[in-house]
């Protein structure tokens, strides 16, 4: 049995800061469709909907990720992380580049497109550099460590393509709107998708108590994936806004949420925690996503994958992940022999449970607006995010302050 | 694997770490416990390190469970 470098472990308190800023930017999003109303909800192309997606895709989603990664490596496959002391600057730096690129985008302002342009792909190598030796370091768990340097591999590129598109646009260039699509199809699929398969594969097991998939499925829908992707992605650069991108990515999504399904399917009743019940409500909201996307209707795939159900599946694991984190730092904190509240008495379910319908009513919402774009409508779908992410954020706030109180009340009694 | 050994693979996360984490601290000094965890369990592993344990985790197995053994040292290790 080969020594466990034990105290590469990273700082408790690591993942935090970028888990807390995900439900800022999510009110942030709700903030945006209450000052732009339905604008966002017509066009792809118009300036609020730019703007809507990428605090989506980048401040929601990309701040799940980043922490999660940072927490999730050292944890399940003993992965060092190198550099950890800079991840405050890689925090800054990514929601810095996140706030640039949405104004950038919003408003049409060169100056902030050109500096979003840096520090976003910064980040994304920032994070890479920060995780991809500790991968090829470790021991066992191969499929594992390969899904999350596939899916760091997607996420580089989805940042780089990124970059030349923001670029390209402070530069008054137009943009290629088939670019556009394969900047889209490998963020989504190239990245998320592929880092939630590869997650999930340990913490469905573990937090669900489900199966897995077989390894050589696995295996092959990541090796599938790899090779689709790129190759769909170089037809759709020639052919021009080909059909083949629309169907790797809805396929490579919805064999993904089928999958899920499937594994949640056998659960007992007694035994789905609020994790499996966000898990099943992200991923029957992300089904539909896939032919609504090879239908031609890409709004309403955007708005059912960034808006609802992958923030959903995403939201749930940091409302896991905080209390577990204040939890060893509760430990850390009180007198050795002195006994603390269990993980789940830090975040207990109906706080989850209220996450969840907060949740599932802005995306009813919001999905509601979509499909009937009224100014009202849209403002009050906007609320709801506001209300939804506040109700996240508060939960999140909720544990840190909690565990603060109990750890002074102990060093008072001490 | 001997019918002492706390079987903490039916539990899902994080009751294993909790469970095992108990069972060390009712150790008296020089005592040790195994348990089976699901997976390698590295954050349990970093806490015990740094509470002063000895934990020594056994190769995996087919199921990628693993036993491991917490020793809570002796006094006179601790004074040591």
């Amino acid at each position: 049995m080969p020594k466990l470098r034990l105290e590469q472990a990273p700082a408790a308190t690591l993942p935090l800061r970028f888990l807390l800023a995900m439900p800022c930017w999510g009110i942030a999003g709700g903030v945006l469709l209450l000052i732009d109303g339905a604008a966002p909800l017509h066009s792809r192309w118009h300036p609020a909907t730019l703007a809507l997606v990428h605090v989506w895709a980048l401040g929601v989603l990309g701040n799940a990720m980043f922490g999660s990664l940072l927490q999730f490596l050292p944890v399940a496959v003993g992965a060092p992380l190198r550099g950890r002391r800079t991840a405050a600057w890689l925090h800054a730096a990514f929601n810095l580049g996140t706030l640039l690129l949405a104004l950038g985008l919003r408003c049409n302002a060169r100056g902030p497109l050109l500096l979003a342009g840096v520090l976003l792909p910064l980040a994304f190598l920032w994070l890479t550099a920060m995780t991809l030796s500790g991968l090829f370091a470790a021991a066992g768990e191969r499929l594992l460590r390969a899904g999350i340097g596939a899916a760091l591999g997607g996420g580089l590129a989805t940042a780089l393509l990124g970059a030349a598109l923001a670029l390209g646009l402070a530069g008054a260039q137009p943009w290629p709107p088939v670019l556009v699509d394969v900047h889209a199809a490998f963020g989504v699929l190239g990245w998320i998708v592929l880092l939630l398969a590869a997650v999930g594969r340990v913490t469905m097991p573990m937090f669900q108590a489900t199966g897995s998939v077989p390894a050589r499925a696995q295996a092959i829908w990541l090796g599938g994936v790899l090779l689709a992707l790129p190759l769909a992605s170089a037809w759709h650069l020639v052919r021009t806004a080909d059909i083949a991108l629309p169907a790797v990515l809805a396929a490579g999504g919805a064999s993904f949420a089928l999958a899920a399904l499937g594994l949640q399917w056998p659960v007992p009743a007694a035994r789905r925690s609020m994790l499996y019940r966000h898990w099943r409500a992200g991923l029957l909201v992300l089904l539909p996503a896939a032919p609504a996307l090879a239908g031609g209707h890409g709004m309403l795939a955007g708005a059912l994958a960034l808006g609802v159900g992958l923030p959903l599946l995403v939201g749930a694991m940091a409302l896991e992940i905080v209390p577990f984190v204040a939890w060893i730092g509760l430990r850390h904190r009180v007198p050795r022999g002195v006994r603390i509240p269990g993980v789940q008495r830090l975040l207990p379910d109906a706080g989850k449970r209220r996450v969840l319908l907060a949740q599932a009513l802005a995306g009813a919402l919001l999905l509601a607006a979509l499909l009937w774009p009224q100014a009202w409508l849209a403002r009050l779908a906007g609320l709801a995010q506001v209300g939804a992410w506040g109700t996240h954020g508060h939960a999140l706030l909720g544990v840190l302050r909690d565990t603060r109180a109990y750890a002074h009340s102990v060093e008072r009694t001490a | 694997m001997t019918p002492d050994d706390l079987d903490l693979r039916h539990l899902y996360a994080p009751l294993p770490m909790e469970r095992a984490l108990d069972a060390a601290n009712r150790l008296a000094p020089g005592e040790a416990v195994a348990i089976i965890a699901p997976r390698m369990p590295y954050p349990l592993l970093t806490e015990l390190a740094h509470l002063g344990y000895d934990a020594e985790p056994e190769a995996p197995q087919a199921d990628g469970s693993v036993r491991v053994v917490i020793r809570r040292p002796g006094n006179a290790e601790t004074a040591a």
